[in-house]
């Protein structure tokens, strides 16, 4: 059974609490006993004889009353005397009554005598009391008799009956004074016995619980102090099964535990070892992707140049061919709308000839008629009629040409009339042509600010390869501060043994090698400085060749 | 003929037909100066041109002429009928000395040195005193008393009247009376039956001193009588003096008395001699305000005026078309213009009847002289006017019917003395204008015509058959039958039997009518009725399918709208036009066009002489004012249409002649209804 | 008319459907172009009614109606002649209406055939004679005569088309 050091506490404390309550018990019974003796005395017997020697002077009140209202003849002085009687004579009786509440065996018997002795003064009374309402002298006499006789024995009666009482009372008080000195004289010895057990259980428990728990804690003590020293390679011998003993145990675990911790990070540095050989291959592989990137960008930088440029000489085309076409469509409205004119023209002509048709027509006919006169004119006529016929033919050759310049100009006005039309035609398309060169135009200019965006990102990446640069220096420096950080922890380490001196000679060796890592990482760092260098000023040239385009930009936001 | 010498001609003409006119005019009234005034200014200015244009014997005989009248004006001699004879004689040789003015006839030279020789004669004898008929009884002298005249308060107790007294006074001569209320009639004193006024009187006449005196006889002694002679002559003649003195304030109360009347005697004679050369100064500025003008001028006048119509009728077209607001005015304007300037012209053209009318009186004159018959020509109306055109033509016809009144109406005085007439004939040319028309009557109160001898004469004369059953007025109508002459003695006047039809066929050929009526004994009456067709009338342009009528405006009574539909397909109907059953012709349906397509169709309502006619036609254009054209004689047959007209656009419309149409439309309206029933 | 070889007269010629007439050109006053003509209600169906003629009112006759040719619509080339002619000694001014004016002919009056009586479509009375023009023979009209005439058409009777009525019924 395991005793904890707990339970071996527990255990004694209770015995201790035990004994000392026996000994509150033992006081506090006979205390009680003692009160209750008491209690008894005052309550009881007592107060009997405080009621006892009430009633006494009660009756001793009565009589006297009685005696004066016999001798009185006043009618209101013998009325006021019968009822100061009557009202003592009541509460006299319920004292007798309280008394007999408390009374026992003996005084109910001793107080019922009391109660006849009473009654048959009462009866004295009622008589003296009839005589003395009729108030006369015969009366007087009568009553004092009775009264003197009669009531005075009835009264006595009495009396003794509560001097009985007195009596037997004060002889119980002094039983209950023996009584109550024994009882104090019992109980003093009970409780000295007991105090003397106490101490001794006390003394024993404590010396046994010391002598279990020093032991452990010693054992305990010595193991910490060689680990302390860095000897792990104690041994940790338990037999207790309280809680030290536990202690115990869980230090040989720890013990356990740390040695195996050292072997594992003596491991672990052997790991970091290679892994900063392995971490300075990759920035040696990390410096020549820069060394890639950086031509890249440059090959980038240039080809960006170029195509800003071809954009640029796009844009300007794009805005030449727009112009050009605006200009045709323009153009070519304004020849349709010649083309309507001439239309309208040659309408107009069309007309002037039907015109001039109608008018060759007229002239025919006024050469006829001019004819006809000349015919009429008979000789003289003659010639005028020669004039008149050749006019007439004039007239009828110029009907006949009118007719053809008429068909002729119906013809052209047809002619025109559908290249106006198709001209017409054109002009939509030309606006489209136009609207679509806009559009490539301003897709040019689109591309334009892209291919600067595309010059600002290549920038930005410039930056980043730089940064990138940065960082495996860094990582670097940082593989050496490992390869540093890691000899500490072999140093470290070093400290504690384990097996006996094995671990301190493997973690120098491979200190050596993590120093000879760290040169080549450090050598492609520098490398790879150059190349950023360079790239750096491929893409500053980038931007001088946009530097117009940047002055442009920069006098545009001055507008 | 050079221009100067054709206007004095004209102007010669004129004068004498005036100095004609005056001579008839002197002939009635031989006491009237006036004329005589007139007459002697007329010879006067007929001698002036006569010498200024070298008719060396025109201007002799009219200086001697000229002396005789003279003579009359100046009181030296007494006008008489022998005077009258001469002189008329006179002008018909001046007639004839105009067309022959170096007297190369013999007889016009005989003539001149007769002529002259019987005026010498009687310029010689001017004093010796011959009893004209008319001057018999009164004496030459003139002159002019000044009478003032202030009755007697009391003149109405005694009986007599003061006025009846100035009344009196009058008839002795020409008298300007001017009465003056003394103060008193004003005052509240004034007694009813007393009388207040006095009177200031210019007598002149012929009357003498003593003449005056008669008519105060009963008065004289009570009242106040003042006779003065102021002048010789008649001084109330001078507007100027008798104007001041009877124009004094309203009721002037105190009278100029004889010093003040005396003053304006004198100022007014000195001025009188002077005034004489005035006067005869205004009176050629009187006359240079109407010129003459060739009726050719005239003619040409008016055919611009219908041309300017016809144009402005174009242009009115036009601006109506363009709807430009200034055009319209400018072509109201010249509607207006054009308007007054037509009726201007035509003015010009209408001459009344009367200047034809001296013409008459001259021949009737004339030929009751000839032909022993004592006529009495009365006119009336010669106030209507008819276009000079239309005067110059039917004058000659006229002229004809008179002679034909004179000839065979009038009987001699033995004749008419025992039918019971007066021994005077009457002849009487009436004129007048009744609706588009004018009419001239010439009525006689002669024998009137004899259906049985016209008749046995047509026999006669193979004109009518024996047997042929005529009433007595178709009988009557024959007279105007060519080669018909009823007189059995041919006279110069008339009755060479060519008479009639040519007056008849004159006056058609002016689109006239002539009737005749007569009574047995009673007399005969020649109506010429005459279409009031001027070269230019207002008329109502209609619309009836495609072509334009002109309705004159004279004979639309009133324009009505009808639903189309009410109208049935006949070319008659009656239909209800203001309250009236009135007839309506269709002319769609008359003129053979289609139906009207139009909702509405208008309705003229026509004056007719017996009872309104209606016509339908499908719009009315308008008021327009058509420039008749002939329609050509081609289109005789088509006598309801008067002419025709031009109308804006150059396009023709047909003159509607209204009584021929609607006369047409009745018969065949009356044939229809023949072939109904 | 003169027996001189040489003597010649000026005639207008003129169109009717194809047959070519002629006149002599003392009888034309003019020639008119097509004007509107205004009807004149109940007048024959041959008179189209009247024009104004420079402010005068000239009667129009519709030639093709004489010549018995069916009505056909005006073309641009209907004129109207402006003849004088003699109607019972009178002279009178007429429009005839024909479809085209062609020319003034100076015709060598021996040239001149007399009209056929028989074998010719218009009665003799109307056809002064005939002369050969270019491919076709010309007649020549006694216009007076033609347009005087109050018969409704010239045609003979055996070709008379048109209603049998007088100008005045």
């Amino acid at each position: 059974m395991k005793l904890t050091i707990k339970a071996r506490l527990i255990t004694a404390f209770v015995v201790l609490i035990v004994l000392s309550g026996t000994i509150y018990y033992l006081g506090s019974t006979n205390t009680g006993i003692l009160n209750d003796r008491i209690n008894i005395i005052v309550d009881v017997n007592v107060k009997r004889i405080l009621l006892a020697s009430k009633a006494a002077e009660d009756i001793q009140f009565i009589t006297k009353r009685e005696k004066e209202l016999i001798m009185t003849s006043n009618q209101n002085e013998v009325d006021e005397y019968i009822e100061v009687i009557e009202e003592r004579s009541s509460e006299m009786l319920a004292r007798i009554e309280q008394l007999k509440g408390m009374s026992d065996e003996k005084g109910i018997e001793i107080l019922e005598g009391f109660t006849s002795n009473w009654n048959n003064y009462t009866k004295v009374y009622n008589k003296i009391k009839a005589l003395s309402l009729k108030n006369n002298d015969s009366t007087f006499a009568v009553a004092y008799k009775l009264s003197s006789t009669d009531g005075r024995e009835a009264a006595l009666g009495a009396i003794s009956s509560l001097a009985q009482i007195l009596k037997k009372n004060e002889g119980a008080l002094a039983t209950a004074k023996v009584e109550a000195d024994t009882l104090y004289d019992n109980a003093k010895t009970n409780m000295i016995i007991l105090l003397i057990v106490a101490v001794v259980v006390s003394v024993l428990i404590s010396f046994w619980i010391i002598s279990s728990i020093s032991k452990s804690i010693n054992t305990a003590k010595l193991a910490i102090k060689s680990v302390a020293e860095g000897d792990l390679t104690i041994s940790i011998e338990n037999n207790s099964k309280d809680e030290i003993g536990d202690l115990l145990e869980y230090m040989r675990a720890m013990v356990d535990k740390l040695k195996d911790v050292l072997t594992f990070v003596s491991t672990a540095s052997d790991h970091i070892a290679s892994a900063s050989t392995q971490m300075s291959g990759t920035s040696q592989s990390m410096s020549q992707g820069s060394q890639e990137q950086a031509t890249s960008a440059e090959e980038i930088s240039s080809s960006m140049e170029e195509m800003v440029a071809n954009i640029q000489q796009n844009t300007d085309n794009a805005q030449q061919t727009e112009k050009i076409a605006l200009k045709a469509a323009e153009d070519i409205q304004e020849g349709s709308k010649f083309v309507n004119l001439t239309v309208e023209s040659m309408k107009k002509i069309a007309e002037k000839i039907s015109i001039i048709g109608e008018i060759a027509r007229q002239t025919n006919l006024l050469a006829l008629n001019a004819a006809v006169e000349a015919a009429r004119a008979g000789d003289h006529g003659k010639g005028f009629a020669v004039v008149a016929a050749e006019v007439r033919k004039l007239a009828e050759r110029s009907q006949i040409a009118a007719g053809e310049i008429n068909e002729l100009s119906s013809s052209s006005v047809a002619v025109a009339d559908k290249s106006g039309k198709l001209l017409e035609q054109i002009v939509p398309n030309i606006q489209s042509t136009a609207r679509l060169v806009q559009e490539i135009s301003a897709a040019s200019r689109e591309q334009n600010t892209g291919a600067e965006q595309v010059n600002n990102a290549i920038q930005q990446f410039n930056q980043i390869i730089q940064q990138n640069a940065a960082a495996s220096e860094e990582m670097a420096t940082g593989s050496e501060e490992l390869a540093s950080q890691a000899d500490h922890l072999r140093e470290t380490i070093v400290f504690f043994r384990i097996d006996k001196g094995q671990s301190a000679q493997r973690v120098s060796a491979q200190k050596t090698r993590a120093a000879q890592l760290a040169k080549p990482v450090q050598q492609t760092a520098k490398h790879f400085k150059g190349a950023q260098l360079k790239g750096g000023v491929n893409l500053d040239m980038a931007m001088s060749s946009n530097g117009n385009h940047d002055a442009l930009d920069n006098g545009f936001e001055k507008y | 003929m050079s221009n100067l010498q054709a206007v004095f001609l004209a102007e010669t003409e004129e004068l004498i037909s005036t100095l004609e006119s005056a001579l008839l005019e002197f002939e009635r009234d031989l006491s009237n100066l006036r004329t005589v005034e007139n007459i002697f200014r007329v010879m006067h200015t007929i001698k002036g041109s006569a010498s200024m244009f070298g008719y060396e014997n025109l201007s002799n005989i009219t200086h001697h002429l000229e002396t005789i009248f003279d003579d009359i004006r100046a009181y030296k001699r007494q006008a008489d009928l022998q005077i009258l004879e001469i002189t008329f004689r006179t002008v018909d040789h001046i007639k004839s000395v105009l067309r022959d003015p170096d007297l190369s006839q013999s007889e016009n030279k005989i003539r001149q040195e007769q002529l002259l020789a019987n005026i010498h004669l009687m310029v010689q004898q001017k004093d010796v005193r011959t009893s004209g008929p008319v001057f018999a009884d009164s004496t030459a002298v003139i002159n002019t008393y000044y009478i003032f005249f202030r009755p007697a308060e009391g003149i109405f107790r005694s009986g007599n009247n003061p006025l009846f007294l100035i009344d009196d006074l009058a008839t002795l001569g020409k008298a300007i009376v001017v009465p003056i209320f003394r103060d008193a009639l004003f005052s509240d004193n004034a007694q009813a039956d007393l009388c207040y006024t006095e009177f200031e009187v210019v007598l002149a006449g012929g009357m003498t001193e003593d003449d005056i005196r008669d008519v105060f006889l009963f008065v004289s002694d009570t009242a106040d009588i003042q006779i003065r002679h102021i002048a010789e002559g008649d001084l109330l003649n001078d507007l100027s003096f008798s104007s001041a003195f009877g124009n004094r304030e309203q009721i002037p109360r105190t009278a100029f008395g004889y010093g003040i009347v005396a003053s304006m005697v004198g100022a007014v004679q000195a001025k009188s001699t002077m005034s004489s050369v005035v006067a005869a100064d205004v009176d050629r500025l009187g006359q240079s305000t109407s010129i003459r003008v060739s009726s050719t001028k005239l003619d040409e006048l008016m055919n611009l005026v219908s041309e300017l119509v016809t144009s402005q009728a174009r242009l009115m077209l036009i601006a109506e078309q363009k709807g430009m607001p200034d055009l319209n005015a400018v072509s109201e304007n010249i509607e207006k213009i054009t308007r007054r300037l037509r009726d201007n012209a035509f003015s010009i053209c209408l001459v009344p009847i009367e200047a034809v009318v001296t013409r008459y009186q001259r021949l009737i004159r004339d030929l009751s002289k000839e032909l022993s018959k004592e006529v009495v020509f009365t006119t009336s109306g010669t106030e209507t006017e008819l276009d000079k055109s239309l005067i110059e033509k039917i004058t000659d016809p006229i002229l004809h019917l008179l002679r034909n009144c004179m000839d065979h109406g009038i009987e001699t005085p033995e004749a008419r003395r025992a039918r019971g007439k007066k021994k005077e004939g009457t002849i009487h040319l009436k004129a007048y204008h009744s609706g588009t028309y004018v009419h001239i009557e010439i009525s006689d109160d002669g024998k009137g015509i004899d259906p049985a001898r016209v008749r046995s004469k047509a026999i006669n004369k193979g004109l009518i058959r024996e047997d042929a059953v005529l009433s007595d007025a178709d009988i009557i109508e024959l007279i105007f039958s060519p080669g018909f002459s009823t007189a059995d003695i041919i006279t110069d006047v008339s009755g060479r039997g060519v008479g009639m039809d040519v007056v008849r066929r004159n006056i058609e050929a002016v689109h006239g009518e002539v009737f005749v009526e007569s009574k047995l004994n009673e007399g005969t009456q020649f109506t010429i009725r005459l279409p009031l067709t001027l070269s230019i009338m207002d008329g109502m342009l209609v619309k009836i399918a495609s072509s334009d009528y002109i309705i004159p405006l004279a004979a639309v009574d009133k324009c009505f709208e009808v639903e189309t539909r009410s109208l049935n397909g006949d070319c008659s109907q009656r239909l209800v036009l203001d309250g009236n059953l009135v007839p309506v012709f269709n002319l769609r349906n008359v003129f053979d066009e289609e139906r009207s397509g139009l909702p509405i169709t208008q309705v003229v309502k026509l004056n007719c002489e017996a009872f309104p006619v209606g016509i339908t036609v499908d719009a009315i254009v308008g008021e327009y004012q058509a420039v008749m054209k002939p329609l050509g004689d081609m289109y005789q047959s088509q006598d309801e249409f008067s002419g025709a007209t031009i109308l804006g656009d150059g396009s023709v419309a047909l003159v509607v002649d209204p009584s021929r149409f609607i006369r047409q439309l009745l018969s065949k309206s009356n044939i229809e209804n023949l072939n109904k029933n | 008319m003169e027996l001189a070889s040489a003597v010649t007269q000026s005639y207008l010629t003129f169109r009717l459907d194809d047959e070519l007439f002629a006149t002599s050109v003392i009888n034309v006053i003019e020639i008119l172009e097509l004007t509107r003509i205004t009807k004149v209600p109940r007048s024959p169906s041959f008179m189209r009614g009247v024009i104004n003629l420079r402010g005068t009112v000239l009667p129009v006759i519709d030639a093709r109606q004489k010549f018995g040719l069916d009505k056909t619509p005006d073309t641009v080339n209907t004129c109207i002649l402006v003849l004088n002619i003699q109607i019972d000694n009178e002279k009178l001014t007429v429009g005839a209406l024909v479809d085209a004016v062609q020319e003034v002919l100076d015709i060598d009056i021996s040239t001149i055939q007399p009209a056929p009586s028989i074998g010719s479509r218009y009665k003799s009375e109307f056809i002064d004679g005939m002369v050969k023009g270019n491919d076709k023979f010309i007649m020549l009209l006694n216009v007076s005569k033609v347009f005087s005439s109050e018969e409704v058409s010239i045609l003979k009777e055996g070709y008379d088309m048109g209603e049998n009525t007088s100008i005045n019924q």
